[in-house]
C-alpha cells in the first residue's frame, strides 16, 4: 500500500466498510416473547372463542408522520413502493375552528370479509382462532376482483407478481408475542392490537362507519376501532377526494362484457326473428373472443382453471361457470344447428350476463348498484344481439328490434349514466364525461338511423360497428365512473 | 449504541438507526431501541435512509463540462482536480484570493466540515465561505450568541417530557421532527401544548391551544405577552436579578405593547392573548421551542430573542422542562455552527479576534498569516458578490442552491455568470449540479465515517456500511485530494482520518463552552449512546459524575454503569445521558448574565397589493420529504406519501371568490416568477394566505429575497403572490 497514490488509497478505503456486528443480535434477542419493548401494545393473551385480534387506532395521537407505512414496507420486506398500510387525511371544521385529522389504515380483518366472499379461488382464509384474514398468494389468479369487493380497497394488485397482496397483521410476529410492524413503529403508540368480541362488535358497528367518509360498516363488519377523546366535527371531507385521479378503465373487461353480452343476445334474438346460421356462428366467434380476452387479462392466467372453486360464494366463479357453459353450448349449437340447443345456450348466456351484473352489484358501490348495472347489461345484450342479428341476415325484424332497444337504451343512459356534465371536475366517482359522451350518442343515434333505414344491405354492418363502438364507450365509463369507497384518502 | 448503530443523515433530531448487515454490507435498518434520542422509533425518512444510496442516478465519476451549454462529460479524478485547481487559481490570480468562495452544508460530518474549512481558508486562501445552514439556523445562532454569550441551545430532549407547558413557536414537529413529537407524547404531566402558527398544522391540530397569528406578527405578539406577564407580576424577580441583564429596558420597551395594539397587529382576540399569557404564567416548567417560522423571518433574531426574553423573565431556563430552545434543521447543522470555519473561526471563535487566531494557529500548527482576519461574507452576500463581480469561482458542497435559495430565477442567472462552478454531490442530477462546470462525485451518509451533532448538542457516529458506487469518494477524501492538488496537502498531514480530525476538534474545543476533551474517541460515543457537549475529562478518573462544570455543563456520561449505580433500564431520563445547560444560572457572557435584547418590530419587505393580494407561506409538506428532494424522491415508498405534483393550500373562502374548485390547476405569481400548482382547498389555511411546500422545484421562483439584517437569514415565509385560474383545457389535466 505504501506505493499507492492517495487517490488509490482513498478508493480502497471507500470499499473497506466499517466492521459492524453481524446482525442486531442484542435487539433480536429482545424481541423474544415477553421481553420486547412493545408488549403493552398487544394483548397479553391469545383470543378466546368468540374473540379475534383487531387494530385499535387512537386518532388523538396519530399526527401523520407515516412511520407506520414505511415500517410495514421495510419490516415485511415488501416490493418497491409497496406497503399494506396507508395514511389518509380528513379535513373540515368551520372557518373559526378548522380541523384536520390523519387516519392510518390497513386491513380491518372483517368479521364478514368481502374479499374472501368475492374470491373465485378461495385465496383468502379467515383464521378461526385469531380472526386474521390472510391471503394465500399461491392460490391467487390475479383477477383483482377482491380489490373491488373490499369496500376499503385494502387488497392491492401487485403487477410485478401478477397477484394481489394485503396485510396479514404480521401474524408471524404476533405468534411469538411481538407487535406487528406498524404497531411497533408508531412513535406515539397510536396503533395497538386488541381483542374484540366478534358477536358484540357485529351488532355494534351496524349503522356506523369506521370514520367519516368511510363506507358503511354493515357491509363487512370491520374490526378496527378508531377513537378520539376530542371528537370529530361533522361534515369532514377526505383530502383524497379533492386531490386524486379517476378510476381505471378496464379495457379487457369492457371487451369481454360487450362481446359476451352481444353474443348471448344474438342467439336469443336470432331465435326470435328467424334463425340464421351466420348469426349463430358470429355469436360463437364473439363469445370466444370475449372469453379469451377475459382469461388473458388475469395476472396469472395459468391459474384460470381454479376460477370456479369459489362458486358457493363468489359471483365471479358463477360468471365463469355460466359463461363457460354458454361458450360450450354455443359451439354445440353451431355444430348441431339445433334450435333447442341454441335456446339452452341463450339461456346459459343470459344467466352469465346476470352473473356478470351481480358480481358488480354485490360490491355495494353506489355507481354499480343493481338499478344501474342490471338494466345496462340486459339492454346491452339485447342491443348487441339485435345488431349482430341484423348484420347477419336477421332482416327487417332484427333491425327494428335494434332500433327500438337502442333508442330505449340511449334514453335510459341519458337519464342515468351520462347526467353528470358539469363544467367543474365531477365529484370523484363520476368520471370524465364530455367528449366520450358526445361520441357515444352520435354513434348510438347513427346506429338507430342505419337500422331504421336498413334493408339488409351494408348499413346493417355499419350499424353493428357503431353499436359495438358505442357500447365500448359506455361500458368503459362503467369502470371509469366507479365510485371510490375506501377509507379517507391521502393528499396525493 | 451497539456497533451497528449510526445516527440518521436527514434532520437534526439525530435518531440512531441499527443497520442490518449481510456479507459486510448494510441491507436494511431499523431504529435503535435504547438510544436516548429516538427510543426505538424513526420517521419515514429514517426508515428509508439507505434507499437513496442505491439510486440509479448516483454520480460515479467526476464530470467536466468542456463548453458552457455542452454536456457534462466523465473524466478521471486527476483531470477533474486539475481542472478545478487550475481554474480556481486562475480566478484568484486575476481577481484576488477573495474571488473564490465555497458554500458548504449541514449534511456532512463535522470532521469533513472542519477539513473543508481549513483547506479552503488556510490552504487555498479563500476568505468567503458559508453553509446552507444560513437558510435554517443562522437566526438562532445570532440570537443565542447575543443573549447567552455563546451559540448554545440549552436543552436536552428530555425537557419535552418534563414540561407542564410546551410552547411551539413557528414549529410543526409532527411533520418536521416527528420523533420530538413522540417525546411530547411521552410527557406524563399532561402538558398544555401551545402552538403559534398561522396555519392549522398537524401539530396545531394535536395541540391543546393554537394561536393562528397573522404571518410575521410574531415579535409584536411576544412583546404583548411580555407586557401582560410583567403587568401581572409573573416575573421571576430573583432569577432576573441574579442571572440577567437589561430587564428594565426590556420592560420599558414592552410597556407600549398593550393587548389592544397586539390584538390588532396579530389578529388574535384580547382574551386569547390573556389565555396564552396566563397559561405561561401559571406553568411551573415552561419550555419554548422554535423552528423555521421564527428563523426564516425578516426580523427572526429579535423574535428568537423575544422568546428567550419570555423564558428569562419567567425564570424558565436551566431547570428540567424549561428553556428557550431552537430546534435545528439539518442532521449536522450544529456541527456546521461549531466546526465549519465559515462564519466563526473553529469552535465558536471570531476571525477578527487576534488572540483567537493565534490560539488556533498554535493548536493546529498552521501559520497565523494563513488565517483570514476578516469575517466571511454570508450566503446572500456571496450571491450578491457574484452580481458585483467580486465572486468568480464557487465550490458548492452537498447542497442544492439552485433549488433552495430564495428568488430562484435571479440566483440561477447569477450562477451562470461565474467563471467556474464546482458542485460536489451524490447526484449529478440536482438542479445545481446541472449548472456546474465540474461535478465531484461524493459518497453519502452510510458510505463514510464521522460524527454529527444533533439539536440537543449530542455527538453521534456515522459509519461506512455501504460501498459507494464507482469512483465516488467520501467528502473527507475529496477535500484531501483537493488540498494535494492545490499544493497545500502538507499543511494537513495530521488531518489523516476523520477520527484524527475528531482529536483535533477536541483540542480546538478545550476551554471553550463546547469543550469535548472528555470524549475518549469514537468508541466512547458508541458506548455512551452519543455524548452531549460540553464534556470535560475528569482529573485522574475516567468517569465524571460529580464535578460541576462551568455554565451548567454536566458531567460526561459514563461508558458503563459503576457498581452501586441504580439500574437505569429507562432510557431517556437517566441524568448522565440527558444534560441541559445553565443549571447554575450562569451564562457564557463574561459577567455570567444573559441579555434581554429588543427592537421595534419592522414591516415585512413585501406587503400584499392589488396585483399580489395573498401572503405566500412556504414550509415542509410532509414527513416523507427532505428539502429539495434530491434524496427522498429516490424512494418509491416515500413517493407514495406526498402529492407528486405541486399543490397550493388555499382557504375555501378565497377559492370560492376566485372561482377555483378543489383539484384544479392554478397559477401562482409573484413579482419574480410563476408556478403552477393544484388547488388544495382547506380551511386549515387562513383567508388571504396560501401555502406551498418548499420541496417543489419552482416554489422559490416566487419567494422574495428579504434578509434578517443580523443573521443574514432569508425570510422564506413572506412574499406577496397572486392566484389565477389556468386555461380551461388544462384545468384538470
Amino acid at each position: 500500500m505504501s506505493s499507492a497514490t492517495p487517490l488509490e488509497r482513498y478508493l480502497a478505503e471507500q470499499a473497506d466498510l466499517t466492521p459492524v456486528e453481524r446482525f442486531s443480535v442484542v435487539h433480536d434477542a429482545c424481541a423474544v416473547a415477553g421481553t420486547g419493548k412493545w408488549q403493552d401494545r398487544i394483548p397479553l393473551t391469545q383470543p378466546s372463542p368468540g374473540e379475534q385480534y383487531a387494530f385499535d387506532v387512537d386518532l388523538d395521537t396519530c399526527t401523520g408522520c407515516k412511520a407506520c407505512v414505511t415500517a410495514c414496507h421495510n419490516l415485511n420486506g415488501l416490493d418497491e413502493g409497496e406497503s399494506y398500510r396507508t395514511v389518509g387525511l380528513l379535513t373540515g371544521g368551520t372557518p373559526a375552528q378548522p380541523f384536520q385529522q390523519t387516519v392510518t389504515t390497513a386491513c380491518h380483518h372483517c368479521v364478514d370479509p368481502a374479499c374472501l366472499n368475492g374470491c373465485p379461488t378461495n385465496a383468502y382464509e379467515k383464521d378461526v382462532f385469531n380472526g386474521i384474514v390472510a391471503h394465500i398468494e399461491g392460490r391467487c389468479l390475479g383477477c383483482g376482483y377482491c380489490t373491488w369487493t373490499c369496500p376499503y380497497e385494502v387488497p392491492r394488485f401487485n403487477s410485478a407478481r401478477g397477484v394481489v397482496r394485503k396485510c396479514d397483521m404480521c401474524h408471524d410476529r404476533l405468534a411469538v408475542g411481538e407487535a406487528p410492524a406498524c404497531v411497533s413503529a408508531c412513535p406515539n403508540g397510536a396503533i395497538r392490537i386488541t381483542l374484540v368480541d366478534t358477536a358484540a362488535l357485529s351488532e355494534a358497528v351496524r349503522g356506523e362507519t369506521l370514520v367519516p367518509t368511510a363506507p358503511p360498516s354493515a357491509i363487512t363488519l370491520p374490526t378496527t376501532s378508531y377513537h378520539s377523546d376530542w371528537g370529530l366535527p361533522d361534515g369532514l371531507r377526505a383530502a383524497g377526494d379533492t386531490l386524486g385521479g379517476h378510476s381505471h378503465s378496464h379495457n379487457p373487461l369492457v371487451a369481454m362484457l360487450v362481446l359476451t353480452q352481444a353474443s348471448a343476445g344474438a342467439l336469443a334474438v336470432d331465435l326470435a326473428v328467424g334463425h340464421q346460421r351466420a348469426t349463430a356462428v358470429t355469436a360463437l366467434a364473439l363469445a370466444l373472443i370475449g372469453l379469451t380476452i377475459s382469461i388473458l387479462h388475469l395476472g396469472r392466467p395459468e391459474r384460470a382453471w381454479r376460477a370456479m372453486a369459489g362458486w358457493r360464494h363468489s359471483w365471479l366463479s358463477r360468471e365463469v361457470g355460466a359463461l363457460g357453459l354458454f361458450g360450450g353450448l354455443a359451439a354445440l349449437a353451431v355444430v348441431t344447428d339445433s334450435a333447442f340447443v341454441q335456446g339452452v345456450a341463450a339461456l346459459a348466456g343470459l344467466a352469465g350476463v346476470t352473473c356478470s351484473g351481480m358480481l358488480y352489484v354485490v360490491t355495494r358501490r353506489p355507481s354499480w348498484r343493481a338499478t344501474v348495472t342490471l338494466p345496462r347489461f340486459a339492454l346491452g345484450a339485447l342491443v348487441g344481439g339485435a345488431a349482430v342479428a341484423a348484420a347477419t341476415g336477421g332482416g327487417r325484424a332484427a333491425a327494428l328490434v335494434l332500433a327500438a332497444s337502442l333508442a330505449v337504451k340511449l334514453v335510459w343512459e341519458g337519464c342515468v349514466v351520462w347526467r353528470f356534465m358539469p363544467e367543474r371536475p365531477p365529484p370523484r366517482g363520476t368520471g370524465p364525461v364530455p367528449a366520450h359522451g358526445f361520441a357515444r350518442f352520435i354513434l348510438g343515434v347513427s346506429a338507430v338511423a342505419l337500422a331504421l333505414d336498413s334493408t339488409g344491405g351494408p348499413g346493417a354492418g355499419l350499424a353493428l360497428v357503431a353499436v359495438l363502438a358505442g357500447e365500448v364507450i359506455e361500458r368503459s365509463r362503467f369502470f371509469t365512473a366507479a365510485s371510490w369507497t375506501g377509507m379517507p384518502g391521502p393528499k396525493s | 449504541m451497539a456497533g451497528n448503530a449510526m445516527v440518521c443523515g436527514f434532520c437534526s433530531v439525530g435518531c440512531s438507526l441499527d443497520v442490518n448487515v449481510k456479507d459486510g454490507v448494510a441491507v436494511s435498518l431499523k431504529p435503535t431501541k435504547d438510544y436516548p434520542v429516538n427510543l426505538g422509533m424513526a420517521c419515514p425518512k429514517g426508515w428509508e435512509a439507505l434507499t437513496p444510496l442505491r439510486a440509479p442516478d448516483r454520480a460515479t465519476t467526476p464530470l467536466v463540462r468542456v463548453n458552457r451549454g455542452g454536456p457534462l462529460e466523465p473524466v478521471d479524478w486527476p483531470t477533474a482536480l486539475d481542472a478545478m485547481v487550475s481554474r480556481f487559481k486562475a480566478v484568484q490570480a486575476e481577481h484576488g484570493p477573495e474571488a473564490a468562495a465555497f458554500i458548504s452544508t449541514g449534511q456532512i460530518a463535522s470532521e469533513e466540515m472542519a477539513l473543508l474549512g481549513a483547506v479552503a481558508k488556510f490552504g487555498m486562501g479563500m476568505v468567503h465561505g458559508d453553509g446552507n445552514t444560513r437558510q435554517c439556523m443562522a437566526t438562532a445562532v445570532v440570537a443565542y450568541k447575543e443573549s447567552f454569550g455563546f451559540d448554545a441551545p440549552p436543552y436536552t430532549y428530555g425537557d419535552l417530557e418534563e414540561s407542564d407547558v410546551i410552547v411551539l413557536w413557528g414549529a410543526n414537529p409532527c411533520i418536521a421532527h416527528p420523533i420530538l413529537w413522540e417525546r411530547i407524547c411521552r410527557n406524563p404531566h399532561h402538558p398544555e401544548v401551545i402552538v403559534v402558527d398561522p396555519r392549522v398544522t398537524e401539530t396545531a391540530a394535536a395541540a391543546t391551544q393554537h394561536y393562528p397569528l397573522l404571518p410575521k406578527s410574531d415579535l409584536t405578539l411576544l412583546y404583548g405577552l411580555a407586557h401582560l406577564l410583567i403587568a401581572w407580576g409573573a416575573v421571576d424577580k430573583e432569577f432576573v436579578a441574579r442571572s440577567t441583564d437589561g430587564f428594565e429596558g426590556f420592560a420599558a420597551h414592552v410597556e407600549a405593547f398593550t393587548p389592544e395594539r397586539v390584538s390588532a397587529a396579530t389578529g388574535l382576540p384580547v382574551d386569547a392573548l390573556e389565555l396564552m399569557a396566563d397559561t405561561i404564567a401559571s406553568g411551573k416548567r415552561v419550555s419554548f421551542w422554535w423552528t423555521m417560522g421564527v428563523n426564516q423571518s425578516h426580523e427572526g433574531v429579535r423574535v428568537a430573542q423575544a422568546i428567550i426574553g419570555l423564558a428569562l423573565l419567567t425564570g424558565n431556563v436551566g431547570r428540567p422542562g424549561t428553556g428557550a430552545n431552537s430546534i435545528t434543521g439539518q442532521c449536522n447543522a450544529m456541527g456546521s455552527r461549531l466546526w465549519s470555519n465559515t462564519t466563526n473561526l473553529f469552535g465558536g471563535r471570531a476571525f477578527t479576534d487576534r488572540d483567537a487566531r493565534a490560539e488556533v494557529s498554535e493548536i493546529l500548527g498552521i501559520e497565523e498569516s494563513c488565517i483570514p482576519d476578516r469575517m466571511s461574507l454570508a450566503y446572500d452576500q456571496i450571491v450578491e458578490g457574484i452580481r458585483d463581480g467580486k465572486i468568480k469561482a464557487l465550490w458548492v458542497i452537498a447542497t442544492n442552491t439552485a433549488h433552495s435559495w430564495i428568488d430562484q430565477r435571479d440566483l440561477v442567472d447569477l450562477l451562470g455568470r461565474l467563471d467556474v462552478l464546482v458542485v460536489q454531490d451524490l447526484y449529478p442530477t440536482t438542479e445545481t449540479a446541472q449548472l456546474a462546470d465540474i461535478v465531484l462525485p461524493a459518497a453519502g451518509w452510510g458510505e463514510k465515517e464521522g460524527t454529527f451533532i444533533n439539536s440537543e448538542r449530542r455527538y453521534g457516529r456515522i459509519r461506512r456500511v455501504v460501498r459507494a458506487p464507482g469512483q465516488a469518494l467520501a467528502d473527507f477524501s475529496i477535500f484531501k485530494l483537493v488540498a494535494d492538488a492545490w499544493g497545500c496537502g502538507d499543511m494537513f498531514e495530521e488531518w489523516s482520518s476523520p477520527e484524527a480530525v475528531f482529536g483535533i476538534l477536541q483540542r480546538l474545543s478545550a476551554g471553550r463552552p463546547c469543550d469535548i476533551t472528555g470524549i475518549e474517541g469514537y468508541g466512547h460515543l458508541d458506548a455512551a449512546g452519543g455524548i452531549q457537549w460540553p464534556c470535560l475529562p475528569a482529573p485522574g478518573t475516567r468517569v465524571l459524575r460529580t464535578a460541576p462544570v462551568a455554565a451548567g455543563g454536566g458531567p460526561c456520561p459514563a461508558g458503563e454503569p459503576e457498581p452501586g449505580d441504580p439500574p437505569t433500564d429507562s432510557v431517556g431520563s437517566a441524568p448522565d445521558r440527558e444534560r441541559r445547560l445553565f443549571e447554575d444560572g450562569r451564562f457564557f457572557h463574561p459577567d455570567g448574565r444573559a441579555r434581554f435584547v429588543w427592537e421595534e418590530p419592522r414591516p415585512v419587505a413585501e406587503p400584499t397589493s392589488e396585483e399580489f393580494p395573498f401572503i405566500l407561506l412556504t414550509g415542509r409538506g410532509s414527513s416523507s420529504q427532505w428539502h429539495t428532494q434530491t434524496r427522498t424522491s429516490k424512494s418509491a415508498i416515500l413517493r407514495t406519501l406526498y402529492p407528486e405534483k405541486p399543490y397550493v393550500e388555499i382557504s375555501p373562502a378565497d377559492a370560492s371568490a376566485l372561482g377555483v374548485v378543489a383539484d384544479e390547476w392554478v397559477v401562482l405569481s409573484s413579482a419574480r416568477g410563476e408556478m403552477e400548482a393544484r388547488a388544495y382547498v382547506t380551511p386549515t389555511v387562513a383567508p388571504g394566505q396560501v401555502f406551498v411546500p418548499m420541496h417543489y422545484a419552482r416554489t422559490n421562483q416566487l419567494t422574495k429575497s428579504s434578509i434578517d439584517p443580523y443573521s443574514r437569514q432569508p425570510s422564506y415565509k413572506s412574499a406577496a403572490v397572486g392566484v389565477r385560474r389556468v386555461a380551461e383545457s388544462r384545468r384538470y389535466s
